[in-house]
């Protein structure tokens, strides 16, 4: 008896069995990948879809309904390894090559390592972006985490804000090679290797019953750790949203009722607003210069407030996108500002 | 100087040579090509053409429009356009200049 999955191949349903369904998958996000930085990726997926579908179409009689492995492996065969695509089509590979050198070539970025992972996978993702062994990361967040304490924290804010590494050429850019062909076939072999080695060595009795315990260990720390940190998202969120909140509407009382006041910190330590048109007369010569830089200010000071509530918002309710798009939205938004601002001081100069 | 790469390079030019030839006579949707150029061993598996489809519809030098298919999803029919005929003209007299070439010197 075999499990089956129902799929759309370009608009035709197919009931497939689930081993075939993950090759397929598989298969297709590999060609994928190949083609990630080409803009005709979207296209060529689609035409190739189409052709698969055509082709298990044939494959479908009334006395065989399911699309079963060896169906899929066929089509494999018919269609070809992205690999081989390259090797027929030399143009795509040093087109794709030469753009994707000009990119990447030196440009590294930083993303979760899951592959390597005991939490989140920050802490290798950090050690593949300087190059060094993971150990000495984690090794630095216990130690913050039990000198200093806030290991934590900083671990859970990098969590958030750094993107996984899902495909093979975020791999390639999270330890920095340039994405080319040879790179990306390269990770693709370590991966093979790596799976076969980890079949051999579950080989291995001792091996296994020992990895077995360990990763039983860490998991269990792991699902702890998750779950503290699900509860800490939660504290986060109430806290990013009342500071963001308080820190809004603060800003817009300051603004509307308090003219010409400077906040500034008094000697016990405590925000006081201090009442100085002189200061103010002396620093803006017309009234209008003075509306516009508080203008200014607000969205200056603003903006990272709205992005705290903003953060707080999708902590608490969950939302399903990554919040480190929004985030990062907001915080191109405040540069621009911040930038614009001192592009017209400058022509005013 | 590696003999995989030359080949490629020599086989790569023929291959868009003969897409744009195959379709001179009329349009056509991908599996028909595909069948003439593995006739011809010009290609091993099929996902080489559809990438270079794709490119050389951008290029201009195909159109293409959709029509329904009784054993599977809609086809693309690709034809040639007036740019796509031009390029394959003079695809053509550098072929005759080729293989003239390429008789004159190998005697």
């Amino acid at each position: 008896m075999n499990q089956t999955v129902t799929v759309n191949i370009s608009g035709i349903v197919f009931h497939i069995e689930v081993d075939a369904y993950e090759n397929l998958k598989k298969y297709l996000n590999k060609i994928r990948s190949y083609f990630k930085n080409a803009e005709e990726s979207e296209e060529i997926m689609t035409d190739i879809e189409a052709r698969i579908a055509e082709l298990f179409n044939e494959k479908i009689t009334s006395d065989n309904q399911v699309v079963n492995t060896k169906d899929v492996e066929e089509v494999i065969t018919i269609m070809g390894k992205p690999e081989q695509y390259v090797e027929e089509d030399e143009e795509s590979v040093s087109e794709k090559t030469y753009t994707s050198q000009r990119t990447y070539a030196s440009a590294k970025k930083l993303f979760r390592d899951s592959d390597d992972r005991m939490i989140g996978g920050v802490a290798s993702g950090i050690a593949a972006y300087f190059g060094v062994a993971s150990i000495w990361v984690r090794l630095f967040f216990v130690l913050s985490t039990l000198i200093w304490g806030f290991g934590p924290l900083v671990y859970f804010i990098l969590w958030l804000v750094m993107p996984e590494a899902k495909t093979a050429s975020d791999k390639i850019q999270m330890k920095g090679d340039p994405v080319n062909i040879d790179n990306l076939s390269k990770t693709f072999k370590d991966e093979a290797d790596r799976v076969s080695d980890h079949l051999k060595s579950n080989g291995q009795q001792y091996g296994k019953k020992a990895e077995a315990v360990v990763g039983g260990i860490f998991n269990f720390i792991g699902q702890i750790i998750k779950g503290v940190f699900k509860v800490l998202g939660k504290v986060f969120g109430v806290l990013f949203l009342l500071i963001g909140l308080i820190f809004l509407t603060s800003t817009m009382l300051w603004l509307t009722v308090g003219d010409r006041t400077i906040l500034s910190i008094s000697d016990d330590g405590v925000f006081a607003a201090v009442q100085s048109p002189e200061l103010f007369n002396l620093i803006f010569p017309s009234s209008d210069m003075y509306h516009i830089f508080m203008m200014i200010l607000v969205v200056v000071i603003g903006m990272p407030f709205v992005a705290l509530v903003y953060a707080g918002l999708k902590l608490l309710f969950n939302v399903k996108t990554h919040f480190s798009v929004g985030l990062s939205m907001f915080s191109r938004n405040y540069l621009l500002c911040i930038f614009s601002f001192l592009c017209s001081q400058r022509s005013k100069e | 100087m590696k003999i995989e790469n030359t080949k490629a390079q020599m086989r790569k030019g023929v291959l868009e040579y003969c897409i744009l030839s195959i379709l001179k006579s009329g349009e056509a949707y991908p599996s028909e090509i595909i069948e003439k150029l593995k006739a011809g061993k010009l290609i091993v598996v099929e996902g080489t053409l559809y990438p270079l489809l794709t490119r050389l519809k951008n290029a201009g030098l195909l159109s293409y429009r959709w029509e329904e298919s009784k054993s599977g999803p809609p086809r693309k029919y690709y034809r040639l356009t007036e740019i796509g005929d031009e390029f394959l003209k003079e695809l053509e007299t550098t072929w005759d200049d080729l293989v003239k070439a390429v008789e004159l010197t190998s005697k």
